[in-house]
């Protein structure tokens, strides 16, 4: 996942996680990325908030991604693989804490004894098919198993392993230590000796446990116990550090097996996607062909409507027009394309450029009405004094019929006020808008950092949900859903009256 | 009705809103509406219009006092965006920092 580091799963999401996470709907995402595994569901989510900020990184990704589309049968079986390795170490019985050092070992062996198996296996799998592989993060990773866990190695650790089953007893050392007690017992590498040698071994320092001497026993066994103290607390912790190894090889090889999951659900749609180009943060841009929303797509059976847009160098999108015409689904489309860019995965799209920001920030009109607590707009206003407090210059704020909740006039002042504050502040800001004072104001200042886009209504009031740039207006084309729903126009006399003007 | 047709321009909600309360008032049938749509507050003579309103000497404190009032286009939204520190120069500071 990194060039340098480990992709734990430990690491803190940013605060806003669960907002952005509901406004943009990951959880649709999230569960096509998993597929029904609850560990890709987890490795998807964290992917996704902990987003990258150097484009150096994301390309280091796209270029496993890219190799893991070519290879995804290999990449599947390497995640199958670590998967198994953890499941068969748990099926071990652990034992109970209290058991003696004896019977931890005896555990231990259990499980390095399988754990070495799939560290063979995996060397295999590498041994095969490191040729398929050209990027530099899975080159490096089939490399080191290729070196590191090569045979040798392998049949070392089976050989030791063999040997702590003490199947030809146990060599203890110890010293005379106070009270002429035994002290400081050691396991000791018996010398190749043959059975036949040491039966015959007449030195005369032997002596034989008569068979119902209980007592004896247990001090034997208690003196085995000493003896393999060290010897099972380190093998304890050599199975602790490889079954590490395969979490992390399960995490890492995961979030790819995620992506593969999504793509194969795209491509199952006939739906296109892309590896978005990513600019340094200062490198202000947004561009796009052929966009959708992939959570849409993940949600119809058809095809979903894709959008253009070309805002570079242009901090403020403002996007209007026709109620129902696709503005919501096209902001979401912008919000997760950025996210699946600076996790290193494709977006869906025919192309996609932008800079990478240093956090996406959304602010939602929210449907549920918790005016019986503080009031609509208090609530919302309160949401948005939570984005400034953690806000930073070069973050992305995603706003969706932010402030309407007073009345037109009112509710533009204060989006007029915020939107400039951040814009000054080198936030860039998308604002979906039915508030024609705000839009229409913005548009009259003649900024040349804004772009403006419109939702189109088509012919006989039709929605093909496409954006094109142009003008805000002062209807949204309310009067169709009205038609819609009641049979009847509105009266035109009335549209005729309230249009005086301004047409 | 509360806040019916809000989720479009004002153009189209005092449209959609004038046509929706003249079949209303047509019937005759009693209604309640919670709007900010103030065109709607004066459509016919038996419209009445109600204001909620603020303390006389800080209008981010609201009475939740309906009072019999025309509609005057006042919501005091900007006092309570104060309040949470989003207006222009007290957001920059915010963000600045």
């Amino acid at each position: 996942m990194y060039p340098d580091r480990d992709f734990g799963l430990q690491h803190v999401l940013p605060a806003n996680e669960a907002t952005v996470a509901q406004d943009l709907e990951l959880d649709t995402l999230f569960a096509a990325m998993a597929a029904g595994d609850q560990v890709l569901s987890e490795v998807a989510r964290r992917a996704i908030h902990l987003s990258l900020q150097d484009p150096d990184t994301i390309v280091y990704r796209q270029q496993i991604l890219t190799d893991c589309l070519s290879n995804p049968t290999v990449v599947r079986h390497l995640y199958a693989l670590a998967g198994e390795a953890l499941q068969a170490e748990k099926s071990v019985w652990r034992g109970l804490s209290w058991d003696s050092p004896r019977s931890m070992l005896r555990t231990s062996v259990q499980k390095m004894e399988l754990l070495a198996g799939f560290l063979r296996r995996l060397r295999e799998m590498a041994d095969e098919h490191a040729a398929t592989f050209h990027s530099p993060g899975l080159t490096r990773l089939l490399t080191m198993f290729a070196q590191e866990l090569d045979e040798q190695y392998v049949a070392l650790i089976e050989s030791q392993l063999t040997a702590l089953k003490f199947r030809s007893g146990l060599l203890l050392s110890a010293q005379l230590s106070a009270g002429n007690k035994g002290g400081n017992h050691r396991l000791r590498q018996p010398r190749d000796q043959r059975w036949l040698a040491r039966l015959l071994d007449r030195s005369g320092y032997s002596f034989t446990i008569p068979d119902r001497d209980e007592n004896g026993f247990r001090a034997l066994g208690e003196l085995e116990d000493r003896g393999v103290n060290l010897v099972s607390s380190a093998l304890a912790q050599s199975v602790h550090h490889v079954t590490g190894f395969f979490e992390v090889l399960r995490v890492e090889i995961g979030f790819y097996v995620a992506c593969l999951n999504l793509s194969d659900r795209l491509v199952d749609k006939g739906e296109p996607t892309c590896f978005p180009v990513a600019l340094a943060r200062g490198d202000l841009a947004l561009r796009a062909e052929g966009l959708y929303d992939v959570c849409l797509a993940l949600t119809v059976d058809q095809r979903v409507a894709a959008n253009d847009i070309s805002a570079d160098r242009k901090p403020l999108v403002i996007i209007t027009g026709a109620n129902q015409g696709g503005k919501s689904t096209f902001l979401r489309g912008v919000g997760l394309a950025q996210l699946m860019m600076q996790c290193g995965m494709f977006v869906g799209g025919h192309s996609f450029r932008a800079n990478v920001c240093d956090g996406l920030f959304t602010h939602y009109k929210r449907e549920e009405d918790d005016s019986m607590r503080s009031g609509k707009l208090d609530e919302e206003l309160a949401r948005m004094s939570e984005i400034a407090d953690r806000i930073t210059p070069n973050c992305m704020l995603l706003c969706n019929e932010s402030f309407a909740a007073t009345n037109e006039r009112e509710g533009s002042q204060i989006a007029r006020e915020v939107v400039h504050a951040l814009l000054d502040a080198g936030v860039k800001v998308l604002f979906v808008t039915h508030m024609f004072d705000l839009a229409c104001g913005f548009y009259r200042e003649a900024l040349d950092n804004a772009v403006f886009l419109r939702a189109e209504r088509g012919a006989d009031a039709a929605r093909p949900f496409k954006l094109a740039e142009g003008k805000p207006l002062a209807t949204s084309y309310g009067e169709d859903s009205y038609r819609k729903i009641f049979g009847h126009s509105v009266n035109p006399a009335a549209a005729a009256f309230l249009d005086r003007g301004t047409r | 009705m509360n806040e019916s047709f809000g989720s479009t321009t004002l153009r189209d909600a005092v449209l959609v809103g004038t046509e929706v309360m003249h079949q209303i008032i047509a019937l005759d049938a009693p209604c309640v509406f919670v709007t900010f749509v103030d065109e709607l507050a004066s459509l016919s003579g038996s419209t009445v219009s109600m204001m909620s309103t603020v303390a006389a000497d800080d209008p981010t404190v609201r009475t939740y006092k309906l009072m019999r009032k025309r509609a005057d286009g006042l919501a005091y939204a900007a006092a309570i965006a104060a309040k949470h520190g989003l207006t222009y120069d007290v957001l920059r500071r915010r963000i600045e920092r």
